[in-house]
């Protein structure tokens, strides 16, 4: 008895200190068997305890289990699990979670209803399930940021054509996939957002054809209505500037869309919808007297010729008080005023009135730009200006002359007008009339394709006429115009490279000999600029006039490269990279360029007369005051003959010096005396050596 | 737009001389402008040549231009009446 008992102890022991540690589990287990034997209270009260505790541990072990279940999206057993722990603790949030994840459940089952539906091609009925599951489980679907059920949901009611509804969905669908994106696109068209369809289309990448064709159709629809809004809002007579800024943000918008490649008409539509929205907007802006927003509007809109006169009068307000927008309005005053010539008696009846009107209005702006201060922008209005007035002044002449009514237009109006070629034709069916061959080819040049870059060259714009130019295909055989203003181009861009010290300069002026053998007057300016100035860069210039030369051996060139290579020749004698005979080889070769090339004849002779000099020296110091008396008598610079006279003077006192006897002395310096007598036989120098002679005798 | 003639008399551009003078008078005795600026507006008006300079500068066909611009966009475009496509159900064409 005493042993059972011994036993009962050890285990109620064991049973405590298990307690104890927190391991209610094993604890269980053993108070269980003690109480089997003992049926204590005490015991029965542990039991409780842990009870207790071991469903609470259970409990959350089933929760962990729950909760990873829905991250791996297994909802039943993440169901089950939450009511196994319901049923082991007193959480009154599991039963909230057991309801969320049994509505969920549904949702998922008529969600896959729905699919099955639709794959088996009944979209109305899947439709109608995914109405279902949407209508029942939206919130909770967004709560689990299940998308892809609401996408779907919404995609299938567009299907079944239901686009409002689809549109509920649509909009809280946060995460658009191609077929969500098309979908709502569709359901936005179904409903008229034409605007709202093509936002979503622009970025589906699909080259399908009844897809474009789709977009096509949304997109002009989209243009058709911002326009009808535009004008609805213009007509009324009250409209506000606010609903024409919101119309004309439409109008923006519609105008980024990108049409079909082959809609030529839809493009044409869109530009001419932002035109419209631009002249709109324009208008209340004139009204408010903002001719700044004016000119931003219309700056580069040449679609009508009254918009052009509104750019010019608007430009023309603007530089009364400020030097803003001269070059525009240097751009386009000849244009405005060239729409008189097509309104006469709009204004006066009368022809010779409109031209009075016309002449006043031009010498206003030219009073405008002149009178605004000293800028770059001032300095390329007015050269733009000189320009568009001379080629006006060459059309009334020709327009006079030939008696036709010419409808003159700027080369930018012509270039974004189609008429380049019109005036062009016009240019070359006149060429009589043009002074010479630059006066032509500069005109057409103005409306060739390289006219933009030449208008740019000539208003001091160097860089983007350079720019334009080269982005101009000239792949095909250019034309007469084009090729002349390319090379004037090349030419002056050239002679900046040279300036800034460019490697390449060289590049620019392959076919210069064409350009001076067009514009002979260019080319005399050039030589001309070659002969006056002292200029930097003179070794780059005489490798540049030489090539030029090879080229084109003409006169001017020829004077140019002559006063070059001579002065290049003394910059390389200096550096010592030419000898003395090299020097006077370039000297002669430059006058047989240019035998008048004073420059080279001064140089030459001083060069002789140096070379002389050193002989002279040479011939003296060997001690032959024969030959050197023979070459300075021959000699035609009276400076080897004082040479000679100072060098034998020299010498005479020199001879005393030397460690000879007497009698070699007074014979060098006999010798001496007669060559100094050959050359003057009365100059000092001989009594002087006569006496030193005597002197030595006694 | 002090120095708007038309404004600164308060007339249209149809204004005839007469009409022209009348205003300035009324313009005198009403002193929005000075004397000045109203004598340089009647004269600027009542000169032909400085008359066509200044329709020039200030009055624009906006009604005009704008029948002109509305043409090429009265046509309607054709109504979208297109059935939905199936070619994006189960190909990805986002850019």
């Amino acid at each position: 008895m005493a042993r059972k008992k011994n036993k009962i102890d050890t285990l109620l022991k064991r049973a405590e200190k298990l307690f104890n540690a927190g391991n209610y589990i094993e604890a269980e287990e053993k108070f269980l068997k003690a109480q089997r034997q003992l049926n204590s209270p005490k015991i029965e009260e542990k039991l409780a305890v842990c009870r207790r505790e071991t469903n609470i541990l259970r409990g959350k072990e089933l929760i962990a289990k729950g909760e990873q279940s829905i991250q791996e999206n297994d909802l039943s057993l993440a169901l089950d699990c939450f009511k196994q722990a319901a049923a082991l603790v007193n959480e009154p949030w599991l039963t909230e979670k057991i309801l969320e994840l049994e509505t969920l459940n549904t949702g998922r089952r008529i969600y896959d209803e729905a699919r099955s539906a639709a794959a088996s091609g009944d979209m109305a009925a899947a439709a109608t399930l995914y109405e279902k599951a949407a209508a029942g489980h939206l919130d909770l679907w967004e709560t689990h940021k299940d998308h892809d059920a609401l996408k779907k949901a919404a995609v299938y009611l567009t299907k079944a054509g239901d686009f409002p509804k689809a549109l509920d969905l649509f909009d809280r669908v946060g995460d658009f996939d191609a077929q969500a994106r098309y979908h709502f696109g569709f359901a936005l068209a179904k409903t008229g957002d034409y605007l709202g369809a093509m936002a979503q289309w622009q970025s589906l990448d699909c080259r399908d054809t009844a897809f474009l064709e789709q977009r096509g159709t949304v997109l002009a629809n989209a243009v058709d209505q911002v326009y009808r809004e535009l004008k609805a809002g213009t007509s009324t007579g009250s409209a506000h500037e606010s609903d024409i800024q919101e119309k004309y943000k439409k109008a923006e918008q519609v105008s980024a869309l990108i049409p079909p490649d082959d809609s030529r008409e839809l493009k044409e539509r869109i530009e001419a919808l932002l035109v419209y929205a631009n002249v709109i907007s324009a208008r209340m802006k004139w009204e408010a007297a903002d001719y700044e927003a004016v000119v931003r509007l219309v700056e580069n809109l040449w679609v009508d010729p009254e918009l052009i006169r509104l750019k010019a009068a608007a430009c023309y307000h603007i530089s009364k008080d400020r030097n803003t927008y001269l070059d525009v309005l240097s751009e386009c005053w000849m244009d405005a005023v060239g729409t008189l010539d097509g309104l006469t008696g709009r204004y006066l009846g009368n022809e010779e009135k409109t031209t009075e009107v016309r002449d006043r209005l031009i010498r206003m702006a030219h009073m405008r730009i002149n009178r605004a201060s000293a800028s770059g922008e001032k300095e390329s209005a007015k050269a733009g200006f000189d320009i568009q007035t001379r080629i006006s002044d060459d059309f009334r002449a020709i327009s006079q002359h030939s008696g036709l009514k010419l409808a003159v237009c700027s080369p930018r109006y012509a270039a974004m007008t189609g008429r380049s070629e019109l005036m062009l034709a016009v240019i070359r069916s006149n060429k009589a009339y043009f002074k010479n061959d630059q006066h032509y080819l500069e005109t057409g040049g103005y409306y060739s394709r390289a006219g933009l870059s030449l208008l740019a060259l000539k208003t001091g714009d160097i860089e983007s006429a350079v720019k334009s130019l080269d982005s101009l295909d000239m792949d095909e055989t250019p034309d007469e115009f084009t090729q002349y203003a390319g090379e004037l181009i090349r030419f002056e861009y050239g002679l900046k490279a040279l300036e800034s010290g460019q490697k390449n300069f060289m590049d620019y002026f392959s076919s210069t000999h064409l350009l001076f053998k067009a514009a002979p007057a260019i080319e005399a300016r050039f030589s001309d600029r070659m002969l006056q100035d002292e200029r930097d860069h003179l070794l780059a210039y005489e490798t540049l006039t030489a090539f030029l030369y090879s080229k084109r051996p003409s006169r001017p060139i020829a004077r140019a490269l002559s006063v070059l290579l001579a002065k290049a020749g003394i910059v390389k004698y200096n550096d010592d990279k030419l000898t003395d005979k090299q020097f006077r080889v370039t000297v002669k070769k430059a006058l047989e360029l240019d035998p008048d090339n004073q420059f080279a004849l001064q140089l030459l002779d001083s060069t002789n007369m140096e070379a002389e000099m050193d002989v002279l020296l040479k011939i003296m110091g060997r001690g032959k005051f024969e030959k050197a008396a023979q070459m300075a008598v021959d000699s035609d610079y009276p400076e080897i003959r004082e040479s000679f006279f100072e060098m034998a003077e020299k010498i005479s006192g020199m001879i005393h010096d030397q460690d000879v006897s007497p009698e070699l002395i007074k014979l060098e310096l006999i010798k001496l005396k007669d060559a100094v007598a050959v050359v003057d036989r009365r100059h000092d120098l001989v009594k002087q050596i006569q006496r030193e002679i005597k002197t030595i005798g006694a | 737009m002090a120095a708007n003639p038309y404004y600164i008399l308060d007339i249209g551009k149809d204004a005839s001389n007469q009409e022209i003078i009348r205003a300035a008078a009324l313009q005198m005795r009403q002193k929005r402008f000075c004397a000045k600026e109203i004598a340089q507006a009647q004269k600027m008006l009542l000169d032909p040549v400085s008359r066509g300079c200044q329709e020039f500068l200030y009055h624009f066909d906006f009604k005009g231009l704008e029948e002109r611009l509305c043409r090429p966009l009265e046509a309607k475009p054709p109504e979208f009446d297109a059935p939905c496509l199936t070619l994006f159900d189960n190909e990805t064409h986002d850019s």
